[in-house]
């Protein structure tokens, strides 16, 4: 600035009434943060993780002993040495192929929630999801060029479907962020939307198309766009978690920026937030996690939008609690989502976007009632 | 490059506002100085939103506004949130948030984007509930609290910027005759207690001639007519701008604007 500013009012120095709050020192500390029983739900969802973590482990056709089990898991903990007494088998079996699974499915909870409860804040838009700016569109179109075109011509270092997954998920949401903030200066939310359902319709318009006319790889598109989560080993694991860890992080500690959009995107540009930009950070980062889980895991649906609902109706409205309560009842929902969907078929699969709203919506309408006679 | 006296809060200098190529108020000029309250007049549509909305950085606009001798359009969000604090007309409530919540978000511009709340920014958030007597509503939801006491709410949001410039913009058109007195007594101790430069736009004439220092009368964008109460509010020049029959009478100094009826008896 080049302006000397001698006219500075002492307003601007001046303590905010110190001695009047001296009775009320806590009032707002207290409001916000402690009067919802913080505690009481950080336990829970740690309960929750836990407990949806070892129904998971112990889960299968192969049997595992529960304390075996345990101690296995418990082995794994840094600094922590059990003796588990489980056979080499059995240890194959947990460490091998029912963690692995797991974790992913609770990593892909854990992004799916926690970006839907992201876009849900920052387009004040109680029914977005985290593929509402077409990124499952993208992830389905880049799946399936892959799988028609190159896929089974010859052998690949790495598998290149969930590459081509996430490259189409990001592309599709680029285009949708770049049409809406060209159509509107402002980057208003329902621009946004409204371009995200262009980019997503045109996106999945030649994705059926190209599969249309390829019906021997129906079958393989098919499986990728309904959604699984059959893993061989770590590697999808290791694949996304450096994605996730980064979403995670930013939507973690941008989450109290998404409360004041709640009131309007003008005045929260009147209190002294800068909008778009919060809005371009946000976006970018859930998208960037949900490209990631898309690529492995396909499109699993409704988790991303029942959890943080769910969560906001139990625990209160604010994204402070609602990002990370999401992330950690997001990651045990799909977990256990995922022990009915390999179990009431057993060993036929139940694609697991038909186990979460299935058994995701009635739930939802039990708390939505719930909560609706208490108030 | 103009630098502002430092007696003057708001500096106005050939200021106006296009909407679509349409020139919907300017150029206006005018000077509101440190801890002064100005009267902003006018019939609906007059602009007497969109010139706070200016000033407040919400519409573009052409001419130069200085804040506290600074050239507001330079300035980047938070610190324009910092200098000048707007109560909106009808602001969004969110049903689910509580008081205290809601009061905190005036904080946002102290909140680094990565970032929390500090003790300040609580402190702020107490002090404003206890001097607006809202503490004890701090954990209640606001679709649970009376519109009086929502409108005090949202002067306490706007409060605890701690900026040097309050605009007001119709801040009392939902409550009854009470709580206009108790809201517009507060905003005045307010400013007298923080040296407040307060821009009210305000419909009832005579409660803005109570208040206001110097008020500017706007017609169509133009400012009309611009000094103090008695000088600006006479009977014809209302009946000019806004097609009214008032009677105009005195009571302490102050206007008092009274409607009367074309016949008083058929």
């Amino acid at each position: 600035m080049s302006i000397a500013t001698t006219g500075t009012s002492p307003t601007v120095t001046d303590a905010p009434g110190a001695p009047e709050s001296a009775a009320a020192a806590t009032t707002s500390r207290v409001a916000v943060t402690r009067a919802r029983h913080l505690g009481w739900w950080t336990l829970a969802a740690i309960v929750a993780v836990s407990v949806s973590l070892l129904i998971g482990v112990l889960v299968g056709p192969v049997h595992l002993p529960l304390r075996g089990a345990l101690g296995e898991l418990l082995d794994h903990v840094p600094f922590v040495r059990i003796r588990s007494g489980l056979s080499a088998t059995e240890r194959n079996v947990l460490v091998n192929f029912r963690l692995p699974r797991v974790v992913l499915g609770g990593i892909v909870g854990w992004m799916l929630s926690s970006a839907g409860a992201a876009f849900q804040g920052t387009f004040r838009n109680p029914l977005a999801d985290p593929f509402l700016l077409g990124s499952a569109a993208g992830a389905g179109l880049g799946a399936t060029l892959i799988i028609v075109y190159v896929h089974s011509a010859g052998h690949w270092l790495i598998d290149p479907v969930p590459l081509a997954a996430f490259v189409g998920a990001l592309a599709a949401v680029f285009a949708a962020y770049a049409l809406g903030a060209a159509a509107d200066r402002r980057h208003s939310a329902t621009a946004i939307l409204l371009a995200g359902v262009a980019v997503g319709s045109f996106f999945t318009a030649i994705q059926t198309y190209v599969q249309q006319r390829h019906a021997d790889v129906l079958r393989q598109v098919y499986s990728f766009i309904l959604g699984r989560l059959n893993v061989s080993g770590w590697s999808q694991v290791r694949l996304v978690v450096p994605y996730v860890a980064v979403a995670s992080l930013v939507l973690l500690l941008a989450r109290r920026h998404l409360d004041v959009p709640r009131v309007g995107d003008e005045e929260a540009s009147a209190v002294g937030m800068n909008v778009r930009r919060v809005r371009l950070v946000v976006v970018a980062a859930a998208s960037l996690g949900t490209a990631a889980v898309v690529a492995v895991s396909g499109m699993i649906g409704f988790v991303g939008i029942i959890v943080p609902h769910a969560v906001r109706l139990a625990s209160g409205a604010s994204y402070r609690r609602v990002v990370p309560l999401s992330m950690a009842f997001g990651a045990a929902f799909l977990i256990l989502a995922d022990v009915v969907a390999r179990t009431v078929q057993a060993p036929a699969e139940v694609p697991i976007g038909v186990v979460t709203a299935f058994f995701g919506a009635p739930f939802f309408l039990v708390i939505l009632r719930t909560r609706r006679g208490l108030r | 490059m103009i630098v502002a006296p430092p007696t003057a809060g708001i500096m106005l200098d050939g200021v106006s506002v296009h909407h679509d190529r349409h020139n919907v108020i300017g150029p206006l000029s005018f000077t509101v100085p440190v801890g002064s309250w100005l009267g902003l007049l006018g019939p609906n549509g007059s602009g007497k939103t969109t010139m706070l909305r200016a000033t407040a950085g919400l519409v573009g606009y052409r001419g130069s506004i200085m804040l506290d001798g600074r050239e507001a359009r330079e300035m980047t969000k938070r610190e324009r949130a910092r200098h000048v604090a707007l109560v909106p007309q009808l602001p969004t409530v969110p049903d689910d948030m509580t008081v205290a919540e809601y009061v905190l978000l005036g904080r946002t511009s102290y909140v680094p984007t990565f970032g929390r709340e500090s003790a300040a920014d609580h402190a702020a958030t107490d002090a404003a509930l206890a001097r607006l007597d809202l503490a004890p509503l701090a954990g209640r939801r606001l679709a649970t609290i009376s519109g009086g006491e929502l409108q005090r709410a949202v002067l306490a949001r706007a409060l605890v910027q701690e900026a040097p410039v309050l605009l007001l913009d119709e801040p009392t058109a939902a409550l009854d005759l009470g709580h206009v007195q108790q809201v517009l007594e507060l905003v005045d101790d307010l400013r007298h207690d923080r040296t407040l430069t307060v821009v009210a736009a305000m419909h009832d004439l005579t409660l803005a001639a109570q208040f206001a220092d110097e008020v500017v009368l706007l017609d169509r964008g133009a400012a009309v007519r611009a000094g103090t109460p008695v000088d600006v509010l006479d009977a014809s020049t209302i009946a000019a701008v806004y097609g009214a029959r008032v009677h105009v009478t005195k009571v302490d100094g102050r206007p008092v604007v009274t409607p009367v009826r074309r016949s008083a008896a058929r």
